[in-house]
């Protein structure tokens, strides 16, 4: 008899029952706002799927993507992903190195044509020619061309990848770029962060292995179940922001007593992630809820918003050389046209006196 | 608790959420009652901190039925003093992964499934097959 | 968040300067000329000059009772959306701490809200002078694009700062960048159009209270 090559069929195996589907469904449906009848749909479907080929693919980046979703210490719910996924090709997990590593990505991409799914951390760099990250004597640009030549998806996870992040703000000098920038006609998911949550990378696999097809997405190709809402509507200091309780400093009374840090300069208010329901290392806090603004890592150049601790509703540069100058200007010109009206009273008054003369 | 979990313990005032959630589960326990219809509220995403929590199962008490469940981690499950209102809670990495309240006669969580009672069937009968003898009557001395 | 970058940057900067240019510009324009000098002798028991423009400043604060009741409607609605949009621009926290990185001055603030309630009550207040504008025929005669354009540069900043809070229409971030836009033009148009009477209004009524004054009238 043929094995069962499901992932029910090797979970069995293992000796564990299909109540493991079943707490993994409800688990995701959880993470992911989905109504409760989607657990069983869940299950099932995960039941039926069979190991996913993934081949993850990192550039211009610094492996916190990596940590943040393999931060796990024991085999558990959140990291039963890696039972579900074959995770055929990652410079930083996989054993093997050089030619044989390439060899690896290249027979992995052979065997699941069309199927695999291409995760990719880091953004590309385009300026002179890509030279600014090579692997193998490859640039980033050539390795993901081919590499996503035949996947099914690509999932770029964190704000490198989804929209440049770190190597491409200001002045950007490698021209980096987002991978969306170079993937045509493939499906593709943003699941940006610095680090992204890693519920949010887990549940959209998992969503994309039980039904095989993406989660809804918002306009920047982000799942709506965990970048639906931002920071600030979902924050449990909202009701400070409300009543108008601010913390004016990082140690000031309201700051101790946990109001809110609009002012002390967090973007929660336009950033769109669920740190403040997933939370961060198993639900235990996230940066607000431990004193500091929200940076709004998961939204596009949010390196360049003037500042992490500029408050959202004042100017992002400088304002004093160009109001002083502004208002310098604004004197002189104030200046010259009262001189110009007294110069034109004056000739005025003296044409007038003229005019007496000759009567 | 330690200084460095006071320190991230959160004081938010309380929105009423926890009668919310009773009188909600209220509903689903009369619709329960009535039609047979079982539903699963769940209390992931809701703004819930652990006093939330403590009151909502301070409220919900304890009934005669709690169970344990080993399976990728730990789950626990136990009915309520309201028969038909069940908590079924998932734990993960050492922390609260899920958390439901399940109206039902049953949690399907503690049910077996029928296509692992079909592999156990099998299992049973090659168990024995290798070991015949255990059924026979023990000899008396 | 590209535009909202745009709003709090080149824009605001842009607008704020225009507006500080065109504000010095006019005020210096305008105190700057040849002091007005009345040869004739002062009324008898005529206040000091000082005194007659403070008196104006004040007085003209309420219609001539000969006005007062036809002009109830504007009077009341007048107080109703300048005390609104004073409340509005000056006691919410968000925009306090724009004038703070401005000028490093702050105060309290009022609770949400207050502000939520009372830029309602503002916008609505707006939408009756309009609807005012629109149908006194007097009124309607003498309106000018000017009039209009500056009614529109005023109500925007509000309704879009009401339909950001509120999430009313698109989403938060380009709600508040249309908001802060909305704000830039209203300051590039503030000095050159009617809306500088926020400055003129004083020297106005100060320059007639001397004159009225000097002759021994009663404002």
């Amino acid at each position: 008899m043929k094995p069962d090559d499901t992932l029910a069929g090797e979970m069995q195996r293992r000796g564990v029952s299909r109540r493991a589907f079943l707490k993994y469904g409800s688990y995701i449906a959880s993470l992911m706002a989905l109504p409760p009848s989607a657990v069983e749909a869940l299950a099932e479907g995960l039941a039926a799927a069979r190991r996913q080929s993934v081949i993850w693919l990192s550039f211009q980046e610094c492996t916190g993507c990596t940590e943040s979703l393999t931060r796990s210490y024991s085999p558990t719910l959140e990291n039963l992903i890696f039972d579900f996924i074959s995770l055929d090709y990652h410079e930083t997990l996989m054993a093997v190195s050089g030619e044989a590593a390439e060899e690896a990505r290249r027979a992995a991409m052979a065997a699941n044509k069309g199927k695999y799914i291409v995760v990719v951390d880091g953004s590309v760099p385009m300026k002179d020619g890509g030279v600014y990250a090579t692997i193998g004597g490859k640039t980033n640009h050539q390795i993901l061309e081919d590499t996503v030549k035949d996947a099914f998806a690509v999932v770029a996870v964190g704000t490198c990848a989804a929209f440049g992040g770190l190597p491409k703000a200001n002045p950007n000098p490698t021209g980096a770029v987002a991978i969306s920038t170079l993937v045509a006609g493939k499906p593709m998911i943003n699941i940006s962060g610095c680090p992204p949550i890693p519920e949010a990378m887990t549940g959209a696999l998992a969503y994309i292995l039980s039904f095989g097809k993406l989660p809804e997405l918002d306009h920047l190709s982000r799942p709506k179940a965990f970048f639906g809402e931002t920071i600030h509507d979902r924050c449990y200091r909202r009701p400070y922001y409300e009543r108008g309780e601010f913390a004016n400093a990082f140690d000031d009374a309201g700051a101790r007593q946990g109001h809110c840090l609009f002012k002390v300069g967090c973007k929660g208010p336009v950033t769109y992630n669920s740190c403040a329901t997933t939370k961060w290392n198993g639900g235990v806090s996230f940066p607000i809820q431990s004193g500091h603004g929200c940076l709004g890592c998961s939204e596009p150049e949010f390196w360049d918003q003037g500042g992490f601790y500029r408050p959202l509703s004042t100017p992002l540069g400088a304002m004093g050389p160009a109001l002083a100058g502004a208002a310098l200007a604004g004197a002189a010109l104030g200046v010259g046209a009262a001189l110009s009206a007294r110069s034109h009273q004056k000739h005025y008054l003296a044409s007038l006196d003229k005019e007496k003369e000759k009567e | 608790m330690s200084a460095a979990c006071a320190a991230t313990e959160t004081n938010e005032p309380d929105a009423g959420l926890v009668g919310a959630l009773v009188s909600e589960t209220l509903a689903r326990l009369t619709l329960f009652a009535e039609t047979g219809e079982t539903t699963t509220i769940d209390l992931g995403g809701l703004p819930m901190s652990n006093r939330h929590r403590a009151a909502l199962d301070d409220f919900l008490g304890r009934g005669e039925v709690s169970a344990s469940i080993d399976v990728i981690g730990r789950t626990e499950v136990w009915e309520t003093q309201f028969s038909g209102v069940w908590r079924v809670r998932h734990f993960g990495d050492g922390a609260i992964a899920t958390d439901l309240i399940e109206i039902a006669a049953c949690p399907k969580i503690l049910c077996a499934d029928r296509r692992d009672a079909r592999l156990a069937a099998r299992g049973m009968a090659e168990a024995l097959e290798l070991n015949p003898g255990i059924v026979e009557t023990p000899h008396e001395t | 968040m590209e535009l909202l970058a745009f709003a709090r940057g080149p824009a605001l900067t842009f607008s704020l300067a225009i507006f500080v240019l065109g504000v010095v510009w006019r005020l210096v324009g305008v105190l700057a000329l040849p002091p007005w000098h009345d040869y004739s002798p002062p009324r008898e028991g005529a206040p000091p000059n000082w005194l007659a423009a403070i008196r104006a400043v004040f007085r003209k604060m309420i219609p001539h009772k000969t006005f007062l009741k036809d002009g109830m409607f504007t009077t009341i609605n007048g107080y109703v959306f300048h005390f609104g949009l004073a409340i509005v621009v000056f006691l919410f926290v968000p925009h306090i701490v724009l004038i703070q990185s401005l000028f490093g001055v702050s105060w309290p603030g009022l609770p949400n809200g207050v502000i939520t309630g009372v830029g309602g009550l503002t916008a609505a207040s707006l939408l009756g002078a309009l609807a005012y504008r629109l149908t006194s025929p007097v009124l309607k005669l003498i309106s000018r694009p000017n009039d209009y354009i500056s009614w529109l540069l005023t109500f925007l900043p509000v309704a879009t700062g009401l339909a950001a809070t509120a999430h009313v229409g698109l989403r938060y971030e380009t709600m508040l960048a249309l908001h802060i836009l909305s704000v830039c033009a209203f300051l590039i148009w503030f000095p050159f159009g009617k809306l500088m009477h926020a400055f003129l209004f004083v020297l106005s009524r100060g320059a007639t209270g001397i004159r009225f004054g000097h002759r021994g009238a009663q404002l």
